[in-house]
């Protein structure tokens, strides 16, 4: 036996490649470095990008060596976050990972849902005790400071809230509700609670939240203002007719950048607007950037990757927005992204609209309210976002 | 450095593998040593001081205790050398862990500052003490080359997670060891396994835990699931770095042992200790148990001697007393077994066997990955019952259906069911399948790097050793 071995490894020594077990190792060791010289060379060619579009962040560059750099160890870190970043062939990495997930049949990839009919959504987020605490006792003792000012909490839901039926198979949440319920008897008598989400309950068949995007469509925001527009006092001012068009067909959201799902999927975005010529005219003031605008839009960035930012341009701690409105309403709105399609329903009912971002917000609130005689004030935010939030209480407490 | 990471992978490994087999035979182990001080310095840039300080102590010690052989000022050396080791390794180890422990009980504070732990401090001092203390014996020649010396220490293929090599075993490898194209290639088909284990399996079986371990109030199976989970991660994880270090050692020309030999499939816990973590098994054994007496003593001795080595092992694996008590709760299973259920075990059907060690070893990693006694405690009692939101929820429903591959692929992983088949329809002595080995080889590595390149949850547990 052991000669026929000896025999059989004399013969094969003729060929290139060894027999048997041999063979297969000779192999792997070719492919393995040629694999490793492959990568090498690709990503040596590869030249470095600004920013991904499809995960719509800026990418890590190429950080400066120092000795401190070296022996705090952040050089290490902050190269290692660069190779990864920089990596020839990202997108479709992304793309092989989320696919072989999917093979696996995982549904959830970086707390986004892949659900039925094409809806990715954001898990629900659970608030923190403390920082959920500190904002309401913010929220409560701002009111008490402003005993005059009517003030509004508009809570969104999430879309995994509303559309739990399209959540897939088996995924169970947070309970968004009774959270959402909490916040509502914490503050009590307070606030004048604007229930959205029975608004949007009632909708849930229709495309209230975008496919791929964790926001909800203006069509979601337009329902939410109709349930809103009597405890807000709107329905004593003379309507404004407005219809919705399309501004895009090819938005494809931040859910599906985050997990790599669905990353072909494109969908629209309406906008509403006055149907008359004659409705109230309103100028744009982004006090922080000095710039102002005659629109609300900015389409410039239906150009680029988030279009959502469509809407004035994305985030700002602070905008102005005036109308030629005549009747004497001026509203304060707390908020995040969700109210940046909203607003636009708003604002020709309002002569003067202020509208901070707390996450971005540094100013000084006690002299925006000092300087304007608000009538109303308006949190808005998705569930998401305020039970994440540790920021509205900073800025509310500011004195 | 890690294994699993794009710079060791397409920066590290390629430029020292080009670098070591383009110099000469004579600078091949000065090649290996600066990598190694390169790969450990990339996560550890102070303590790499520490490494090399201790490198040039044992170094010297270990030409001490040789030139006095035979006089009896040996041992006191060798004794010094010891002290010098372990304090070391404890004062950065477990330093904080003894102050907390004394403030508690004496009447005054002592302050005291929480220490970073040296990276593999507790893998390369075992490793330095074997040969301190088989050149002792006078089982190993002393090693006058500083460079070979330093390269069996800092190796960095097994220098952050082992396998624990004794110096014995290395010593004429370190001088003589043939690399060939052949053991490459076994090398890194050895390399991608491991890697795959580590990165595909363990690292998601791991986020399973991780979400488990999260939740305010869990059912009975949701309990048991979250244990099964960590119990599948620790093993993938560490065998598989065990099987890249493996791996990379071929590649080098060198041949370690294997860490794990199928730790799940055990029929008794004491076989359970013979197939996990074989290198520190049998390090304890060569240079504690039986230093001690082994099994050659008294009752009441050898049943102290398993203890002390087993509260060791405990200790080994970290400062804190859920380390000990899953030490001495093996401990005395071991006991157990050898003196009383042993025998009765070993009548009983193989499954049940089975069934019986690994209940007990999930018990262990309980005790292993809880971050005190008390939550250690309150897990077990939600796994029986006692104090769990019901038997079955459709959070545990939903865990055990979305992730029901991870589940499989972590029980066919655990058996040696995928070795035999790879062994039957791939590397057939007669008939290799060589297009499907390379295939499979290089598929799991692209995915690998798929999942690397995307990574957001990629920690190594053995790293707290």
């Amino acid at each position: 036996m052991v000669e026929r071995k000896n025999n059989k490894q004399k013969n094969r020594t003729k060929h290139f490649l060894p027999g048997g077990k041999k063979q297969i190792q000779a192999v792997c060791a070719f492919l393995f470095l040629g694999a490793l010289i492959l990568s090498c060379g690709v990503n040596l060619m590869h030249k470095d990008r600004q920013m991904s579009e499809k995960e719509m962040r800026m990418l890590a560059q190429k950080p400066e060596i120092s000795l401190s750099g070296i022996a705090s160890g952040r050089f290490m870190e902050q190269y290692e976050e660069y190779v990864s970043d920089q990596f020839a062939g990202r997108d479709t990495w992304v793309r092989l990972k989320t696919f072989a997930d999917s093979v696996a049949g995982r549904t959830e990839e970086g707390g986004v849902f892949k659900g039925k009919d094409h809806y990715l959504m954001e898990d629900v987020a659970v608030a923190d005790e403390n920082d959920l605490k500190e904002n309401l006792d913010a929220m409560k003792n701002f009111k008490e400071r402003y005993p005059d000012i009517k003030m509004h909490m508009m809570l969104i839901p999430n879309a995994a809230n509303v559309m739990e039926d399209k959540l897939p198979a088996f995924a169970v949440t947070a309970n968004q509700s009774r959270q959402i319920s909490r916040v509502k008897a914490e503050l009590g008598d307070s606030y004048d609670w604007i229930d959205a989400e029975k608004v949007l309950d009632a909708h849930k068949d229709e495309a209230i939240y975008y496919h791929t995007d964790h926001h909800w469509t203006s069509l979601g925001a337009w329902y939410a203002f109709q349930g809103a527009k009597t405890q807000l006092g709107l329905d004593k001012s003379e309507e404004i007719k407005m219809k919705a068009y399309a501004v895009s067909d090819s938005f494809n959201g931040t859910l599906s950048a985050k997990s790599g799902y669905e990353t072909d999927y494109k969908e629209p975005i309406y906008i509403y607007l006055p149907k008359s010529a004659d409705a109230p005219q309103v100028a744009v003031n982004y006090v922080e950037e000095q710039k102002k605008s005659a629109s609300m839009y900015d389409s410039s960035k239906l150009d680029e990757r988030d279009q959502y930012s469509v809407f004035f341009g994305g985030n700002h701690a602070m905008i102005d927005i005036q109308s030629t409105q005549t009747e004497k309403r001026r509203l304060l709105v707390f908020k995040d992204s969700y109210a940046n399609c909203f607003l636009p329903l708003l604002a020709p009912y309002y002569r003067e609209i202020v509208v901070i971002d707390p996450r971005y917000y540094t100013g000084k609130l006690s002299s925006v309210m000092s300087d304007k005689q608000f009538d109303d004030v308006l949190f808005l935010y998705n569930a998401n976002t305020f039970f994440e939030d540790r920021m509205l209480a900073g800025v509310l407490d500011e004195n | 450095m890690l294994f699993s990471s794009l710079v060791f992978l397409f920066t590290f490994l390629p430029i020292t593998l080009l670098v070591y087999y383009l110099v000469p035979r004579k600078v091949k182990n000065v090649v290996l040593l600066i990598a190694s001080l390169i790969f450990y310095a990339w996560g550890e840039p102070v303590y790499i001081f520490l490494m090399l300080i201790s490198i040039l102590f044992n170094y010297f010690c270990g030409m001490d205790i040789a030139l006095k052989a035979g006089r009896k000022s040996q041992v006191h050396s060798l004794i010094f050398t010891i002290v010098v080791n372990l304090f070391i390794l404890g004062f950065f180890k477990y330093y904080g862990f003894i102050v907390t422990n004394l403030n508690a009980i004496l009447p005054f504070y002592i302050p005291y500052r929480k220490l970073e732990l040296p990276i593999g401090i507790s893998f390369y001092t075992f490793q330095t003490l074997s040969y301190i203390i088989d050149v002792y014996r006078g089982n190993v020649d002393v090693q006058v080359n500083l460079i070979d010396f330093g390269t069996y220490v800092t190796m960095f293929p097994q220098l952050i997670a082992g396998p624990i090599v004794q110096y014995a075993d290395v010593e004429r490898q370190l001088r003589e060891r043939k690399e060939s194209l052949t053991k490459f290639g076994y090398g890194a088909w050895f390399f991608v396994m491991g890697l795959a284990k580590k990165v595909l399996l363990a690292n998601t079986i791991g986020s399973i835990y991780e979400n488990i371990a999260a939740m305010d109030g869990m059912s009975v199976v949701t309990a048991w699931l979250g244990c099964l989970a960590y119990t599948f991660q620790i093993y993938f994880d560490f065998s598989g770095y065990s099987d890249m270090a493996v791996g990379l050692g071929k590649m080098f020309g060198f041949e370690f042992m294997q860490n794990f030999n199928y730790p799940y499939i055990s029929k008794s816990v004491t076989e359970f200790w013979r197939r996990w973590h074989i290198s520190l098994g049998s390090w304890f054994r060569e240079y504690v148990y039986i230093p001690l007496g082994g099994n050659r003593v008294t009752v009441p001795r050898h049943l102290l001697n398993l203890l002390i080595v087993w509260f060791l092992t405990g200790l080994w694996h970290g400062a804190s007393w859920n380390f000990v008590a899953w030490g001495l709760f093996y401990g005395v299973i071991l006991i157990t077994e050898k003196y009383f259920t042993g025998k009765i075990l070993a009548k009983l059907p193989g499954a049940v066997q089975t069934i019986y060690t690994m209940i007990l070893v999930m018990l262990g990693w309980v005790l292993f990955f809880s971050p005190t006694l008390g939550s250690a405690l309150t897990w077990i009692g939600n796994m029986f019952g006692q104090g769990a939101t019901g038997f079955m929820d459709s959070q545990a429903l939903y865990l055990i259906m979305r992730n029901w591959l991870f589940w499989v692929a972590g029980i066919i992983g655990s058996t040696p069911f995928m070795h035999l088949l790879g062994k039957r329809l791939v590397f057939d002595e007669e008939r290799p399948h060589t297009v499907l080995a390379g295939c499979l080889m290089t598929g799991l590595f692209v995915l690998c790097v798929a999942y690397l390149v995307t990574e957001s949850y990629n920690p190594f547990l053995y790293f707290r050793f």
